[in-house]
């Protein structure tokens, strides 16, 4: 008797804790790596107008917006026809499940006001279509022969909140226009928004241009001029006109390119049978040599934070890419492959340097770390050359030729290597420089 | 009687002991009726009813247990990257204004560069010094930009359920030598509450967000991984690329679908980041996505909702390219 309560006891004491152990709960964990690189759906539709002219214009305005996000390669425009709820329904919150059914991650409704004074004043929202809440609200005015203006600064208030890096689209292109035949090339400076639109020439053609650099702060441009026959570097003021010409050295000066803050140009000279770089800063004209070897030394670039500089130099015996503070001292070199490197240009991000490579008879446009480290070919050909970063370092336009004596056409491409595009220009174009945001 | 106190005292110190550590042991039946999952992508509709044997292992048992309730999966194999297609749109209800949604193609720019259009400009010849044209002033408006004021405020979600309390009724059975086991029970309650902090009891269809942190067998944790990536897509060449990795907790409903997603509360102090935020959005978009409508997640309905109720995923952007 006594024995058998004992064993009663022990199975219950065994099989009681089988109560209590469901309450053991358990939390799954899971690592997900490397995303599909792949653009971003986004339905933007036309933007409504109280009258006529304005919806029209607002229909406009969307088509802009719409293409500049297609363009940047990161984001895929839904078509129009898809669209189950219409921009007039938009007027209050969305129907996210209508605009969920065609695969779209994010939507942009707007309206157009023209005001009494002849103003447009456009609102937009963004919708992030699966979270169901608005990620960015706006409202910009400007006068209406500007309407392309305010299109690239919603565009880029979309790039922005979406990528979380600064939109470029507000800006424009500075290039070499070239026209005739080769033996009797004319080249125009040019400038055009960085869509293609707003097409200006600057110069008459009648003095051969090259290089023209923007200013990273002020609606400058710096170039190099043959005036007389005599290469030197001129400054150009955008909005008033005025020119100048950088100090009057004895010998050439070529390459030149702005300091981030606009005050100083740096630049390549060469005289007596010697290329050195130097830095002149525009406020006093003064000038500082950075360099002091017998190489040539050329192409320099300031990083975005003007402590260092890059360049290249043939000093260790080919053509090659250092780097170097802003006062000229600890040059480092920073490229080490096959053949030749040229036109470093440093990112306005600050984490990469562009540059020119030329191997075995092939150009290639290539992007490496500051420290010289993960060196990546974007693009090659049988001439591609003179990178320039978009204000925001995302994008980099450089001119290709595909053989001898065929046109020479700008481009565009993604930083990945992703998204090469050709940028339409009247005639043959060369040596693009990409201004900053425009203020 | 003193054979029994010893004997008692035994007793009561191992329960004491399985009870604060777990009892793997009694995980061991489920998990034995679980079979070897293939290493291998599943598609979601493969694993809607996922194949587990009932076999009886009633032999089996006698032998030595395995060693974890769910065993640590060894490195998945390199998988292909699965092939991303565009989901067709599932077939709504018909309305009077809908319109069938095409698959959207790339539209072409409305608005071409066309310079042609322009003129060409005549030279002017200017006169020295100046011997270029002056460029015409490039005009720059002025811009107000401003938030907008009147900001509709979203539909607000529906609140979760909340959570009921149930109490536990008092056990006040007198025990005497023959009401041994009602004794047992109140002091085995006892002890429990005492070893764990009192909580609120969470209703079995309510997910448990709290447990013992564990991994999918290698088939399935591959299944749901492939699942939730074919969903996050990013623009790539991220600057900070290697450094970002946000955390998500995916609550999911009892049949598999999703239920809930959010920031972990430390990566929510780094969303004033715009290259965090980025990132992080378009993460839990990615689950958000994976879930719309209603899908079902690769999960194993067989086994515990309070097993794969709560996933805390990791998301890590490695590659800058």
């Amino acid at each position: 008797m006594h024995a058998r309560i004992s064993c009663i006891r022990f199975a219950l004491v065994l099989l009681v804790p089988l109560l209590f152990a469901s309450q053991a709960q358990a939390v799954i964990e899971i690592d997900i790596t490397d995303p599909n690189i792949q653009p971003l759906p986004i339905a933007v539709t036309d933007f409504t107008g109280g009258s006529a002219e304005a919806g029209d214009l607002g229909a406009q305005i969307s088509a802009v917006i719409a293409a500049d996000l297609e363009r940047s390669g990161l984001f895929r425009p839904i078509d129009k026809a898809a669209f189950i709820q219409t921009a007039a329904q938009l007027q209050g919150v969305p129907r996210f499940p209508d605009w969920r059914l065609i695969n779209a991650d994010a939507l942009v409704s707007g309206a157009v006001t023209q005001q009494a004074d002849g103003r447009l004043r456009v609102e937009f929202r963004l919708w992030d279509v699966l979270a169901e809440q608005q990620m960015a609200g706006l409202a910009l005015t400007a006068p209406a022969n500007n309407w392309r203006r305010i299109a690239h600064r919603v565009a880029d208030a979309i790039y922005s909140r979406i990528t979380g890096e600064d939109g470029y689209f507000d800006s424009r292109l500075v290039y070499v226009s070239e026209t005739g035949p080769a033996t009797n090339r004319i080249k125009r400076l040019a400038i055009m928004d960085q869509d293609g639109f707003g097409h200006k020439y600057l110069t008459n053609g009648k003095n051969l241009v090259l290089t023209p650099r923007f200013s990273p702060s002020t609606q400058e441009i710096t170039y190099l001029s043959y005036v007389n026959d005599k290469p030197r570097v001129h400054l150009l003021n955008l909005e008033t006109g005025q020119q100048e010409v950088l100090g009057d050295f004895p010998g050439m000066t070529f390459a030149p390119r702005f300091g981030p803050d606009g005050n100083r140009v740096v630049m390549s000279l060469a005289a007596s049978g010697n290329t050195e770089i130097y830095s002149m800063d525009l406020r006093t004209r003064k000038t500082s040599r950075l360099t002091n070897s017998p190489g040539i030394d050329t192409s320099p670039s300031f990083s975005p934070d003007a402590t260092r500089i890059a360049f290249n130099s043939d000093r260790g015996g080919s053509q090659q890419i250092y780097v170097m503070n802003s006062d000229g001292s600890g040059v480092t070199r920073i490229s080490f492959g096959d053949g030749r490197y040229g036109t470093p240009v440093w990112s306005p991000r600050g984490d990469l340097i562009a540059f020119t490579r030329m191997v075995g008879g092939t150009f290639y446009i290539g992007v490496m770390r500051a420290d010289g480290s993960g060196e990546r070919m974007l693009t090659s050909g049988y001439l591609v050359e003179g990178p320039t970063w978009s204000p925001n370092g995302r994008v980099i336009s450089f001119f290709r030729q595909d053989g001898g004596g065929s046109a020479t056409r700008l481009y565009t491409i993604d930083l990945t290597g992703r998204n090469e595009r050709l940028v339409e220009t009247p005639q043959d174009g060369s040596d693009p420089a990409w201004s900053p945001l425009i203020p | 009687m003193r054979e029994g106190v010893l004997l008692s005292g035994v007793l009561h110190i191992f329960v004491l002991l399985l009870i604060l550590f777990g009892i793997p042991w009694f995980w061991e039946p489920e998990t034995l009726r679980m079979t070897a999952t293939p290493v291998t992508v599943v598609s979601s509709d493969q694993l809607t009813a996922p194949k587990v044997t009932q076999e009886k292992k009633t032999e089996e048992k006698k032998e030595e247990p395995p060693k974890a309730e769910i065993p640590i999966a060894p490195p998945a194999p390199t998988l292909p990257d699965p092939v991303v297609e565009p989901e067709p749109p599932t077939v709504p209800e018909v309305t009077e204004n809908q319109v069938v949604p095409e698959e959207a193609p790339n539209p072409e720019p409305q608005e071409s560069a066309n310079p042609q259009e322009e003129d060409t400009p005549e030279p002017v010849i200017a006169e020295q010094p100046k011997e270029e044209t002056p460029p015409e002033p490039i005009p720059v408006p002025t811009e107000q930009v401003a938030e907008v004021q009147d900001v509709p405020v979203p539909p607000q979600k529906p609140e979760p359920p909340k959570k009921k309390e149930e109490k536990r009724k008092d056990e006040t059975k007198k025990t005497n030598e023959e009401d041994f086991v009602g004794e047992v029970i109140n002091k085995l309650a006892d002890e429990q509450t005492a070893a764990v902090p009192p909580q609120e009891e969470v209703p079995a269809n309510e997910p448990q967000t709290e447990g013992i942190p564990q991994r999918l067998p290698a088939g399935e944790e591959d299944a749901l991984r492939n699942y939730i990536r074919q969903c996050w897509f990013s623009p790539g060449g991220v600057a900070a690329a290697g450094e970002l990795v946000v955390t998500l907790e995916i609550k999911m409903n009892p049949d598999a679908t999703l239920r809930d997603v959010e920031i972990s509360r430390a990566d929510r102090a780094r969303m004033g980041d715009p290259t965090y935020r980025s990132f992080a959005e378009n993460a839990q978009r990615a689950v958000q996505k994976c879930g719309a409508g209603g899908k079902v997640f690769p999960l194993n309905l067989e086994r515990d909702y309070g097993v794969w109720s709560y996933i805390i995923a990791r998301f890590r952007e490695s590659d800058f390219y």
